[in-house]
């Protein structure tokens, strides 16, 4: 079998899973009639022929995008990953830093979704890992090196269950950790404004709002709720990402209303991150090729119903911005946060709002490919021969750099009002921080990340994971082992530290029932902030 | 039965570690399969298959049921007990904590 290594053009060889017994198996990735598939067999289960990325022209782009990776130095179990993927971890084979770790609070959930399989449901024993416990997953991920965790997500089941949240993102920043963001249907937002203010208050910034539709058909989990939750974080200050799950028939031909309701409140929504849907469970061929979708037709789908205000060359996966992590880490001579996450991960792009009103993705008015290779030579002239010996060089280097800005940037296609360079020289050298807060209310960073399942699962991605979670027995898991694997980690582990439910309703002296929330739809849609947030929108993709 | 450590509250007070010796892993893919499904096995916290080594280290619980579980688990390959020993389980997880 003809392969290649890792970032190399088609076809690729590399190792998954069989989805039915969960053994290790050659796979091969594959272009045919301009998809990127993915086919193995199981000597028991047979062949298995899954999309990979819908588009092979995407692939063969962000391929080159590959970055070298940033592994960490001090890995958390003495394994080297000979048995990846059960070998976590982190082992020494990951490659990847922990760029956002996710800290499950609890495995009880408000809401009762049929299709989720991570909460609690009558019977099951409860998982909550005790304060002590956080400060210990908290202190380990604060000790990685070279790259220390600088970003948290507490999420569950529903972690604002828990009525000590605001103490978990208290002992999340004691410990060090900037960026602290609640993963949330929202509900309790929508009605606890003091909770909102008091989580804002500790220092959590953003939250990452589920929201899958900008109707009840779409999104049925919080569509009522949503413009309530929007006002508290308004008042308290706190940004919002939606998270839209993205299933093909369900609500994938409302892509671009997501967007456009994003930019419509653009003063609180700081960006929408779309969620191609991870069919994890056993499923039918016919079903899984009917709700499959991967990155590249979510990408496609925008650029139709923006009418080509976002186009899907305006969209680049994540290690794309390797180079930059690259010439940032030659100036300050040390590593820093490096998402050297695989290219069919995730990717994105920056929505900029002009003073007149019109959108220009960020890539139409900058040459990203140009400048990559620029801050990569600059990166390596820092690096290496004389300039590394004499003092003060690299800080000559970097002015350089940033007045050689305006050889990247198109003026005429900048949106109106807006001067990247002026913001960026503010910003840098007169430490004048203020254009960029006003930029945060008029952008909006959209967002790909596709989660993996046994179906289309690739070794190759998860060595790189830079998405995390911390378990309270010192292991530090790749997203998608985690969930992929719950059998061997997440359910396993938890199942260790829970507790029974009768045990924790006898601690608590509440039932389990009672956090259920039960909705007056009625009553929400007459209120003011809900007609505020779904009526009177403007179209940013009117033709 | 819950064991206060120097990590928080820990879920057991002992374990035991076992080392087998492994005869008939075929490849490395066997052996990643056999670590799995040991992995599987309630009672087994930990589990380390080497190709490389012919062996597999196991932390457990349950001290009585799980040896058979374990030799259970590795078939077609045949397990013979090399060491056993008895350890902390705050010294496992210890490991996994940095500093």
């Amino acid at each position: 079998m003809e392969t290649t290594a890792y970032g190399d053009s088609l076809p690729h060889k590399t190792t998954s899973l069989c989805p039915e017994c969960k053994r290790l198996i050659d796979a091969l990735i594959y272009p045919e009639d301009g998809i990127v598939w993915m086919k193995k067999t199981c000597p028991e289960h047979g062949e298995f022929k899954e999309k990979y990325w819908e588009s092979v022209d995407m692939y063969n782009r962000e391929r080159k995008h590959a970055t070298s990776p940033t592994p960490t130095e001090n890995p958390n179990v003495e394994m080297r990953g000979a048995n990846c993927p059960f070998d976590c971890g982190l082992c020494s084979r990951h490659k990847s830093h922990t760029a956002l770790a996710n800290l499950v609070a609890t495995n009880r959930c408000d809401l009762s979704c049929w299709y989720c399989f991570f909460f609690a449901k009558e019977g099951d024993a409860i998982y909550e890992p005790t304060l002590e416990q956080v400060r210990a997953m908290m202190h380990n991920l604060r000790q990685e090196r070279p790259v220390p965790c600088n970003a948290i997500q507490i999420t569950g089941g529903e972690p604002t269950l828990r009525e000590d949240l605001v103490e978990m993102v208290k002992i999340c920043k004691e410990e060090g950790v900037d960026h602290v963001q609640i993963n949330t249907d929202g509900i309790n937002f929508a009605f606890k404004p003091e909770l909102v203010q008091a989580l804002r208050d500790a220092g959590s910034n953003t939250v990452y709002m589920s929201f899958d539709g900008v109707t009840p058909r779409t999104n049925p989990k919080n569509h009522w709720e949503i413009p309530y939750a929007m006002e508290n974080c308004r008042k308290a200050g706190m940004g919002m990402i939606l998270v839209p799950t993205v299933i093909k028939g369900i609500n994938d031909f409302e892509v671009g209303k997501i967007v456009n309701f994003g930019l419509n409140h653009s003063d609180i929504v700081r960006g929408v991150n779309f969620q191609p849907v991870s069919l994890v469970g056993r499923m039918p061929q016919k079903m899984r090729e009917k709700q499959r979708i991967t990155i590249p037709k979510v990408v496609a789908e925008l650029e139709e119903h923006s009418n080509g205000v976002i186009t899907k060359d305006d969209f680049y996966s994540v290690p794309t911005v390797g180079p930059i992590t690259d010439f940032v880490e030659a100036l300050a001579n040390k590593k820093t946060y490096k998402l050297s996450t695989h290219f069919a991960c995730g990717a994105a792009t920056y929505l900029i709002k002009g003073d007149d009103g019109k959108v220009v993705p960020l890539p139409q008015f900058i040459d990203v490919e140009a400048l990559r290779e620029y801050l990569e030579e600059k990166a390596d002239e820092m690096k290496t021969g004389v300039n590394k010996y004499i003092p003060g060089m690299k800080y000559t280097v970097g002015l350089k750099v940033l007045l050689k800005l305006n050889k990247f940037i198109d003026k005429k296609k900048q949106p109106k009002g807006f001067d990247l360079k002026k913001l960026l020289i503010g910003a840098l050298m007169k430490h004048d921080y203020r254009a960029l807060g006003k930029l945060q209310h008029s952008s909006q960073l959209i967002g790909m990340m596709h989660f993996q399942d046994p179906y289309n699962y690739d070794v190759e991605r998860v060595e790189r994971c830079c998405i995390h979670y911390t378990m309270p027995d010192g292991r530090i898991i790749p997203f998608c082992t985690f969930n992929v694997i719950p059998e061997v980690y997440r359910d396993k582990v938890q199942a260790q530290y829970a507790i029974p439910q009768s045990e924790w309703e006898k601690r608590n002296g509440r039932k389990l029932a009672d956090f259920k929330y039960h909705r007056d739809a009625e009553k929400l849609e007459k209120g003011e902030s809900y007609k505020k947030a779904y009526s009177g929108l403007k179209d940013y993709f009117a033709k | 039965m819950t064991y206060k450590g120097a990590y928080g509250e820990q879920p057991f007070e002992k374990v035991v570690k076992a080392e087998y010796a492994l005869d008939g892993v075929k490849d490395l893919k066997q052996a990643a399969y056999l670590q799995y499904k040991l992995m599987l096995l309630k009672p087994v916290l930990r589990a380390e298959v080497s190709f490389v080594k012919k062996s597999a280290e196991v932390e457990y619980v349950e001290p009585t049921k799980t040896p058979v579980m374990i030799t259970a688990a590795l078939k077609p390959v045949k397990a013979s007990l090399k060491s056993k020993s008895e350890l902390s389980y705050d010294e496992i997880v210890a490991k996994g904590y940095h500093g």
